[in-house]
């Protein structure tokens, strides 16, 4: 029987390793962008879990919305990666260290 | 009032904005000349503004209309109060940054009108009694952010900005969104009311609605830009455009603001404990980190951004005492704040007018002699400096003194202390601008275009600053009478 426990630890491990992938990561922008997108994903698990158990159709509403935000949200941060590979011919994170002070 | 279909009136601000954001579109796609596109933009963005100030007043006329509809939605003297805020912080921006974008730099209609769909969000989130309206209102906003900084599509460092900005304004909306799942999974329900009904059941000992509070309050805190969640601040703001700092500057930080005070009247006295420990914290954190660090600064818009990282600490002292009179205090603060980075930030956009491109600079030595040069802007930025270090006729001195007597109240005497020393601390990093103002000698600058409206409203901010400064306690008891006037108090 799988209870909302597990859903729960599944939602708490995918948001652990969507943070750790954000700040780890140190190579690619696609990859920062995915695991950004991991962590709305996580959260998603958390609210259609507790919306099942509770038996409450508004989490799983909530989640509709928060897939929504998440396509205009990557759209904004592939046009922002887009412009960054135009003036420096590169995705690397470590590239993004012009400003500092 | 409680009838499923909500007064309309209590939408017309939001209706408002969402039409005339229409027509903006309707300007920026029909193809004339970028030059006219972008003035009618400005003018029809300037009297939205203008048009929401009046139906905002209008909702307050009729007493029907009560404050209450369903679906999320609400219009207390809390969300009134903030939103009058948010719309004229907008309407600022728009007077003072319209005029950035000329001959020299690209000029783009779109500004306009991310502005509004940014001010449409925020509006929202002032009037959000659930998380689901809340968090639709913030990303509305946040996106709108996103592509405003990054705007300037040939400048590498905006475009660095946005990244950032981006990135970690994402991770921040995550936190919040997890925190709103745990709350959703706690009190079974989406609406902020249940949390005072969970708290009343005793869940505000629970380990699981202490994380999901602390998720909650980070996320808000990092749309604020206290410590220790500020890393992007510095970044964002020098890297962003002027006229788009004007944007993420103020008007943003009001509409989180609001969410943080909703959240604390709605929990009642269950988390009140728990908030004024965060708040202790956080205003310690950016009171030392923000001061500290502006004084190591000679770029004016990083130095702005450490400077606003050390405000918002002096409004988490508000916070700390967690009552009528904390809160009021901190909203006066914030709002005495609001004036103060719009006159020096909107004095900077005006200096930057009047030379080109490849002359402008960000650094402190371009103040140099200013005092010579145009002695009225001079003024403005001596006044908006005064009342941001808290020099006593100055507005800011009693911002300063209304959140440190709270706090004081409150039994934090050893943080007001500290807060002291900080501000002194604070008031060198101001007075060295004020000396290369009026103490230093510069070349002269050709003006490429004067604008002699933004003079006057710059020159009337400053008035107002000096004004509130004479007579504070009309606007502070504005404040305080508006918050307790609120149904959770």
């Amino acid at each position: 029987m799988i209870t909302l426990e597990h859903y729960l630890v599944l939602g708490g491990i995918l948001f652990c390793l969507s943070v750790a992938g954000v700040f780890l990561n140190r190579k690619n922008l696609i990859v920062l962008l995915m695991a950004l997108e991991l962590m709305l994903l996580a959260v998603n698990m958390n609210f259609v879990a507790f919306s099942h158990f509770m038996g409450d159709l508004s989490g799983q509403i909530f989640v509709f919305f928060i897939l929504t935000v998440a396509a205009a949200e990557t759209s904004i941060g592939l046009a922002i990666m887009v412009l960054i590979f135009r003036q420096k011919q590169s995705i690397n994170v470590d590239d993004l260290s012009s400003l500092k002070g | 009032m409680s009838s499923a279909i909500p007064h309309a009136l209590v939408f017309l601000p939001e209706l408002v904005i969402l039409l005339m954001a229409g027509v903006v579109l309707g300007v920026t796609v029909t193809g004339s000349e970028p030059v006219i596109q972008y003035q009618r933009a400005q003018r029809l963005a300037l009297w939205t503004t203008l048009l929401v100030l009046g139906a905002l007043v209008l909702t307050q006329l009729d007493p029907a209309a009560g404050w209450e509809a369903t679906g999320g939605f609400i219009l207390d003297p809390l969300a009134v109060l903030f939103k009058g805020s948010i719309v004229s912080g907008t309407l600022m921006t728009i007077v003072y940054g319209g005029r950035y974008w000329h001959s020299e730099r690209p000029m783009m209609p779109e500004y306009h009108l991310l502005i509004l769909f940014a001010l449409l969000g925020m509006m929202v989130m002032a009037s959000a009694s659930n998380t689901l309206m809340f968090y639709l209102g913030l990303e509305l906003m946040s996106l709108s952010l996103y592509a405003l900084v990054a705007l300037d599509r040939s400048n590498p460092e905006a475009t660095e900005a946005a990244m950032k900005y981006f990135v970690l304004g994402a991770v921040a909306s995550g936190m919040l969104l997890y925190g709103f799942s745990l709350l959703y999974g706690l009190t079974g329900s989406l609406e902020l009311d249940a949390l005072g009904v969970a708290m009343s059941q005793g869940l505000n000992h629970d380990p699981a609605m202490i994380l999901a509070f602390l998720l909650v309050i980070s996320g808000l805190m990092f749309k604020l830009g206290a410590a220790p969640f500020h890393m992007w601040l510095p970044d964002v703001y020098h890297g962003s455009p002027l006229p788009s700092m004007l944007v993420i500057g103020v008007a943003p930080k009001l509409a989180a603001m609001v969410f943080i005070l909703r959240l604390m009247m709605e929990s009642g006295d269950g988390l009140n404990g728990l908030f004024a420990d965060v708040a202790v914290i956080c205003a310690l954190l950016s009171i030392i980190i923000g001061n500290l660090a502006a004084l190591m600064q000679t770029n004016l818009k990083r130095l702005l951004a450490y400077s606003t990282i050390s405000h918002m600490g002096f409004i988490f002292l508000g916070f700390s005492a967690a009552d009528t009179s904390g809160y009021a205090g901190a909203t006066f603060y914030m709002f005495i704040y609001l004036l103060g980075f719009m006159a020096f930030a909107g004095s900077l956009v005006y200096l930057s007018q009047s030379c080109d491109a490849e002359t402008q600079s960000d650094d402190i030595g371009a103040l140099s002699g200013l005092y010579k040069r145009n002695p009225l802007i001079a003024a403005v930025m001596a006044v908006s400096l005064f009342s941001m270090a808290g020099v006593p006729p100055t507005a800011g001195f009693f911002a300063k003194l209304a959140v440190l007597m709270s706090a004081a109240q409150a039994g934090f005497l050893w943080l007001v202390v500290v807060a002291l020393i900080f501000s002194v601390v604070g008031a060198y990093y101001y007075l060295r601008i004020i000396r290369y103002i009026y103490f230093e000698t510069g070349e002269e600058k050709t003006a490429l275009m004067e604008s002699s409206g933004n003079r006057v409203f710059l020159g009337l901010n400053g008035l107002l600053i000096l004004v509130l400064g004479c007579m504070p306690g009309l606007l502070w008891q504005f404040c305080y009478t508006m918050l307790a006037n609120n149904s959770y108090l």
